[in-house]
């Protein structure tokens, strides 16, 4: 029988727990605090106020409990010179130390457009605990007001939001969403452009209809919104007597030098999220054979190219996407509809239709001087030998293509 | 008895484990911040040439069953020998530092909420002094036990980088002048002690024919993975990349299921962390089987103590001085890597026709 060297078991059992102890230090299993001295910002708002930054952050405060509700939102605002400065005014307010490990959504608010906002969101690029995982978004008015907000379900605003701006509605292709480190990227770009969603409070009626656009605002008991899509949500009350607003994320604030320098429709959004985006399922309405069709799109795959040909830049947006036809505002015969196939000439309305808005997105980015479909990045890639011959000239006088190929899924 | 035999096997996953594990924290963002996209060149440039002198010792190897410390007694005469190899465990102690520093700033930063307190770091030293005691077996062992933790959690982090990253921010390629690239080089010079770890290697293991490539590829594996971590961090960040420090952990935390079940890949990273200590101690155990040569005593527990206190004395003179300790590293270390990892087994060939050739044949 082999004998047990009792020395070398000793060793080992040592090594063992010398390892598990660091790796208990290592992951701070020695640092565990109390949850009630605890506070995890799951979202904040940021608003330009009296030459300073106001920072409304959204504060998850755990309970202990053994049943059900066992967490409480809370808004705290703080004020001060810089990000930084505002967050440590939290801490003095609340006693709580501001963890933003966990925000995972930052709203600037309107007043913020109209400096570089690469200003006021540097504190996020410096921090050490910080990531840049936050969905970030500007909206109309107050992004404090709108955080403060009740939410028709009883969620969080920043819980709403995210809804609205998930990875889900991003391929749907309906919204814009973008993460700190993606506008980061954009913007330190040759293209130096980046864009994010633009969130709008919509009021409306107690009947129903649509009163257009507001600030958001806070206050008084929930109420629901009427009208519902992939890219809108919530229900807010507008502390109006009978009307209720929703969210719309549906637009697209694009930003020149960390500058707004303007904000896209609905259309244009649309066409950026087509060809930016990794969209999986979208509708396209388009006319075609004198009816109004709405095309579904799978397999969508949109694209830029940036070439140099005969001394000039050139460039090419493609989009490529198998089709089917969702809906028609006529009677169709029950056997073409079981077979599937799409109609050539319902294929070029849709294509047209595509192209239109890919033409109107180029031409409104172009009068904006903001080049969010990264042309400069593209051609400093691909074509760098021309890259300082046509770095100033090439989102204006570059000859713009567009390559637009839908096939019929049956 | 501290037994310092090695096989092949096992320098070959030093070569490689070790010698990318302890790169993947900081090198990356450095690399970054000095050649831009082109990060990746100056660690297959430092690698390259690494690796040439890890082959030369390995071809040393081929013609002598004699350690480094005998060839210089052979040479040179004992108390050279002594004073050549108490050098060589200064500079293992130093070469730990910078490694150490970073250690402790990922571990303050990536698994702790709020700024620790130092102290939260000391536990590594009761590792590190009970590593040390132990000679280039244990060594050994411990690569081998490393490989496997190494191979899945290094693949699931950059596999989950791959999956949310764009290529095409590494081109153009090369468009940097030849002076950035170069100073690139210089600035990841120092990390590359590989050559001076050979040496110490060399007569503790059995030589046999092809062992020389099987050692070499190994070390240019192990840099063609940081050269491959380096290109997926950037394609992750691109011009961000600059800015965010440990590029091991953060490569993965865009990785889209990540937003949902939160950050399990800090699961990998603690994985990745048990190499990357072991990488770090690899430096104390050099450190200690040199002071064991260079005074004739297997005294390893009592040189291990004696290392650990000066690195622990430099951790808390060291302490917020990150800086500082990195232009150390490029600096100081750059030299001294010069003349250990790359002068001496250079002269390791001199040596051995000076000296050890003759007596051996005798």
């Amino acid at each position: 029988m082999k004998k047990i060297n009792l020395k070398r078991v000793a060793s080992i059992i040592y090594a063992v727990v010398i390892i598990a102890m660091s790796f208990l230090f290592f992951t701070n299993d020695f640092g565990l605090v109390d949850i009630r001295k605890t506070a995890v910002i799951i979202g904040a708002g940021i608003d330009l106020k009296d030459g300073g930054v106001s920072v409304t952050a959204q504060v998850a405060i755990p309970q202990p409990s053994e049943n059900g509700e066992n967490t409480q939102y809370i808004e705290v605002e703080g004020e001060g010179v810089t990000v930084a400065d505002a967050l440590n005014e939290i801490n003095k307010k609340t006693g709580f130390y501001p963890k933003l490990v966990f925000c995972k959504l930052l709203i600037l608010g309107e007043s913020c457009g109209g400096g570089d906002i690469f200003e006021i969101l540097d504190y996020f690029y410096r921090d050490d605990y910080t990531q840049l995982t936050p969905v970030i978004a500007m909206c109309k008015g107050s992004a404090g007001q709108l955080l403060a907000s009740k939410m028709r379900f009883g969620n969080t605003a920043t819980v709403s939001i995210e809804r609205l701006l998930s990875d889900e509605a991003k391929k749907s292709g309906n919204v814009s969403t973008v993460n700190l480190k993606i506008i980061g990227i954009q913007d330190y770009s040759p293209s130096k452009s980046c864009y994010m969603p633009y969130i709008r409070a919509q009021s409306q009626s107690a009947e129903g209809g649509s009163s257009g656009d507001s600030q958001g605002s806070t206050g008084g008991e929930n109420s629901s919104g009427g009208q519902s899509g992939s890219s809108s949500g919530g229900g807010q009350n507008g502390g109006q007597q009978g009307g209720t607003q929703e969210f719309l994320c549906d637009r697209t604030a694009i930003f020149r030098d960390g500058t707004l320098a303007g904000v896209l429709t609905e259309e244009e959004t649309f066409a950026l999220n087509l060809i930016k985006n990794n969209v999986r399922h979208v509708f396209v309405p388009c006319e075609a054979d004198g009816a109004t069709y709405t095309l579904g799109m799978r397999n969508c795959n949109g694209g830029v190219r940036v070439t140099v040909e005969n001394g000039a830049p050139k460039v090419r947006i493609s989009f490529s996407a198998v089709v089917q036809v969702s809906d028609v505002d006529r009677t169709e015969d029950p056997q073409s509809v079981s077979e599937g196939v799409v109609p050539q000439a319902v294929l070029n309305g849709g294509a047209a239709a595509i192209e239109q808005r890919f033409s109107d997105l180029v031409s409104a980015l172009r009068a904006a001087e903001c080049d969010a479909l990264e042309f400069r990045t593209l051609l400093h890639r691909f074509n760098y030998k021309y890259f300082d011959e046509f770095r100033d000239t090439i989102l204006r006088d570059a000859e713009v293509s567009f390559d637009i190929n839908l096939r019929s899924a049956g | 008895m501290i037994k310092n035999n090695l096989s092949v096997r096992q320098i070959c996953i030093i070569m490689c484990v070790f010698n990318a594990a302890i790169k993947l924290m900081l090198y990356p963002t450095t690399m970054a911040a000095a050649c831009g996209n082109s990060l990746w060149l100056p660690v297959i440039a430092d690698t390259a040439v690494q690796t040439a002198f890890v082959w030369a010792v390995c071809m040393l190897c081929s013609k002598t069953d004699k350690t480094f410390f005998r060839l210089l007694q052979d040479a040179f005469g004992s108390v050279v020998a002594r004073i050549i190899y108490a050098a060589f465990a200064l500079y293992f102690a130093l070469s730990a530092v910078v490694p150490m520093t970073e250690q402790q700033a990922m571990v303050h930063e990536v698994f702790y909420d709020t700024i620790p307190s130092l102290l939260v770091f000391l536990p590594f030293f009761f590792f590190a002094i009970y590593a040390g005691s132990k000679g280039l077996t244990n060594a050994g062992r411990t690569a081998e036990v490393c490989l496997p933790i190494f191979v899945v959690t290094a693949a699931t982090l950059v596999i989950m980088g791959m999956l949310e990253c764009e290529f095409s921010a590494l081109l153009p390629f090369v468009t940097q002048p030849p002076a950035q690239l170069f100073g690139g080089c210089a600035r990841g010079f120092f990390r590359f002690n590989e050559g001076a770890l050979m040496l110490m290697f060399m007569g503790n293991f059995k030589y046999k024919r092809g062992d020389a490539l099987k050692i070499s590829l190994s070390c240019a594996l192990g840099g063609l993975i940081v050269a491959l971590v380096c290109a997926v961090f950037y394609a992750v960040y691109s011009d961000l990349a600059v800015v965010q420090y440990f590029a091991i952990t953060k490569i993965s935390i865009f990785f889209s299921a990540i937003s949902l079940i939160g950050r399990t890949d800090l699961l990998a990273v603690y994985a990745l962390d048990i190499a990357m200590l072991f990488a770090i101690v690899l430096n104390i155990q050099m450190a200690a089987y040199c002071l064991y040569k260079a005074t004739g005593r297997q005294w390893h527990p009592a040189f291990s103590l004696a290392v650990n206190a000066v690195l622990i004395a430099l951790t808390f003179i060291f302490n917020n001085k990150f800086a500082l300790v990195q232009n150390l590293g490029t600096s100081v270390m750059g030299w001294a890597g010069l003349v250990f990892a790359y002068a001496m087994p250079a002269l390791a060939w001199i040596v051995y026709a000076a000296g050890g050739k003759r007596r051996e044949k005798n």
